[in-house]
């Protein structure tokens, strides 16, 4: 499969990957819990969970995830089709100060 | 046809797909702020906490692996491995839901 280096389809794409990597991270903290409640043998798990690059990158792919999604909701049920260029790359401005903030509250 | 479905089915998920975007975008924010960057000293064994959480799950579960079903449908020519794998899904949705239920409700014990 091939994909055209455009906006959109990067986007698409960026949507696509982040959603796979945060969703896996999401199963894994399920799991977390749950064994920290009944086992504890995961503890390993769990240090891989809190580790530094993997909150950085987690925090980096989460802003984009759901940015990207408020993108497609306005693309979807408003006008975003006639602007959703700049709109990409507003929100991605927005994405990157909110992600500042997020990483000095850490 | 390579697999059977109603036709709305596909409607649905596309829909459910926004909708659970939105309250999970909502309780993520909630769920960040008051559990892991402690802004407040909530008691996360209140029952409105799990409440709130087992909703949180549900809501992800559903967002996650309907987000997995879509690449299986866009990838995934094989028509009786897409039949395993939308099994599988449902297996990982129940099994992680039953997770989060045995975790959260005696959360705080």
């Amino acid at each position: 499969m091939r994909y055209r280096w455009q906006t959109g389809a990067m986007a698409w794409l960026i949507h696509r990957l982040t959603g796979a990597a945060v969703g896996l991270y999401v199963l894994l903290h399920i799991l977390g819990q749950f064994d920290m409640k009944y086992g504890g043998g995961l503890q390993g798990l769990r240090n891989f969970l809190t580790e530094n690059v993997v909150v950085v990158l987690l925090l980096a792919f989460l802003i984009f995830h759901t940015l990207n999604g408020v993108r497609g909701l306005i693309v979807d049920f408003g006008q975003g089709a006639l602007y959703h260029k700049k709109l990409f790359w507003v929100l991605m401005g927005i994405g990157v100060v909110l992600y500042g903030a997020t990483l000095m509250a850490l | 046809m390579a697999y059977q479905t109603s036709n709305h089915a596909g409607a649905f998920n596309w829909l459910f797909q926004r909708i659970s975007g939105i309250l999970i975008a909502v309780i993520l924010v909630i769920h960040l702020g008051a559990v892991h960057f402690g802004f407040s000293l909530v008691d996360l064994g209140s029952p409105s906490w799990k409440v709130f959480h087992l909703a949180f799950v549900i809501l992800l579960l559903y967002h996650i692996l309907n987000g997995f079903w879509l690449m299986v449908e866009d990838y995934v020519k094989c028509s009786w491995l897409r039949v395993s794998l939308f099994g599988v899904m449902w297996v990982a949705g129940l099994s992680f839901f039953i997770l989060g239920l045995v975790t959260l409700v005696p959360f705080g014990t």
